[in-house]
């Protein structure tokens, strides 16, 4: 991949990490969130020449975002002061534990049969449903269903397996 | 929409994955029922299929993450480009390369020496097992923390550090967690020791150097006389 292209996609990483920023109730301030995504940024770089050429940049992205934003709110957390003044609500830690649950099932999905995965990543990463996936792929719904039907319950199964949902 | 049962039980499965039955329906819930089998079936996949739900939040999330922090993609590059491997060895440079496997040896040799050696030369701690998983062993438990009291407890074992948590049972989601501490014991100051409920439970969570969850106590109750 050429590197305006991969400079592109890592503007992504700065919103996708905002994002979870806002979503966990901003525990990093701005500067510790810059070197959050220049870290990011730094690891993508290095692994997205492993990866093979189709594969699924966007979900790709989210789940090293996500878990480099995990990793530096926890390492902040261990140099927090004691004391309850600043007391973090007990959700910031269901929020941890739901981001790494929602890393767990997008690495299964990496797992599961091309076909199969890119639909239900057209369902629910695109927000298509099963006819405007079909329109998209050329072939007949119930076909689409049938993918994402099959890629569901793959995804059980490496899920099951890897103690998951 | 109204969709007939399909008879396969595949078929049946897909049409509810995909939303052509709901299995709120009186002939589907009637089936699943009948066939507990295909019931287990159906909660497995609706669970998967809650997962997958909770991927819509991603794309809802992002358009609202606008102003997220700028990336310097040509620092980036440059810092991708740095070898991650600072320190190489050779290990044929040494005099005796063999060296580190003797001292593997001699230090699992003295593992199995302390450990053939601990459990007569001292008692065990034994934990009161009033107290959640029996290797954690909470003080007050079941009874009241006066002010300027400490919370302690004793570890199964030395972890790095421990952070504390505080529910009031009856509104667990207000609940309270200390910072970590690198000591087994926690001392509210008078502003904290206000804020806890009038009765609360706590327990302990153990970490360890990197700031992995290692262990969690079971709880115990307490109260703010």
């Amino acid at each position: 991949m050429a590197e305006a292209e991969i400079e592109r996609r890592l503007q992504l990483l700065g919103r996708m990490l905002g994002g979870l920023n806002r979503r966990m109730g901003g525990p990093l301030s701005a500067a510790d969130l810059e070197d959050v995504a220049q870290e990011t940024a730094t690891v993508a770089i290095r692994k997205i020449r492993e990866l093979p050429a189709g594969a699924p940049l966007a979900a790709w992205f989210y789940r090293i975002c996500s878990f480099e934003f995990r990793n530096a709110v926890r390492r902040k957390r261990r140099t927090e002061v004691t004391s309850l003044d600043n007391h973090e609500p007990l959700h910031q830690d269901q929020t941890l534990a739901h981001l790494e649950q929602r890393e767990s099932v997008l690495h299964a999905l990496e797992q599961v049969r091309p076909d199969d995965a890119t639909t239900i990543r057209m369902h629910h990463l695109d927000g298509l449903t099963f006819v405007e996936i079909a329109e998209r792929l050329r072939t007949s719904v119930n076909t689409v269903k049938g993918r994402y039907y099959r890629g569901a319950e793959q995804l059980r199964g490496h899920l099951r397996r890897e103690g998951g949902a | 929409m109204h969709h007939e049962s399909p008879a396969d039980d595949d078929e049946f499965l897909q049409a509810l994955a995909c939303g052509d039955l709901e299995d709120q329906d009186p002939a589907v819930a009637a089936r699943l029922q009948a066939d507990p089998a295909l019931a287990r079936r159906w909660q497995e996949l609706a669970a998967t299929l809650s997962g997958l739900a909770d991927l819509d939040a991603i794309r809802t999330e992002l358009p609202e993450a606008d102003g997220g922090p700028r990336i310097d993609a040509a620092a980036a590059f440059a810092a991708a480009r740095r070898p991650t491997l600072a320190v190489a060895t050779d290990r044929r440079a040494g005099p005796s390369h063999r060296r580190p496997v003797l001292w593997l040896a001699a230090a699992a040799a003295l593992l199995i020496g302390l450990l053939l050696w601990q459990p007569w030369s001292s008692p065990s701690p034994l934990p009161d097992p009033h107290l959640g998983d029996r290797t954690f062993q909470l003080t007050p438990a079941d009874a009241p923390l006066p002010a300027g009291e400490r919370l302690t407890w004793v570890a199964p074992r030395g972890f790095a550090c421990y952070r504390v948590v505080i529910e009031d049972p009856a509104q667990p989601a207000n609940g309270m967690r200390t910072g970590l501490l690198t000591t087994p014991a926690w001392q509210p100051n008078d502003a904290e020791y206000r804020r806890l409920p009038p009765k609360f439970r706590w327990r302990v969570i153990a970490y360890d150097d990197s700031g992995q969850e290692l262990a969690t106590s079971a709880w115990a109750n307490a109260s703010r006389p």
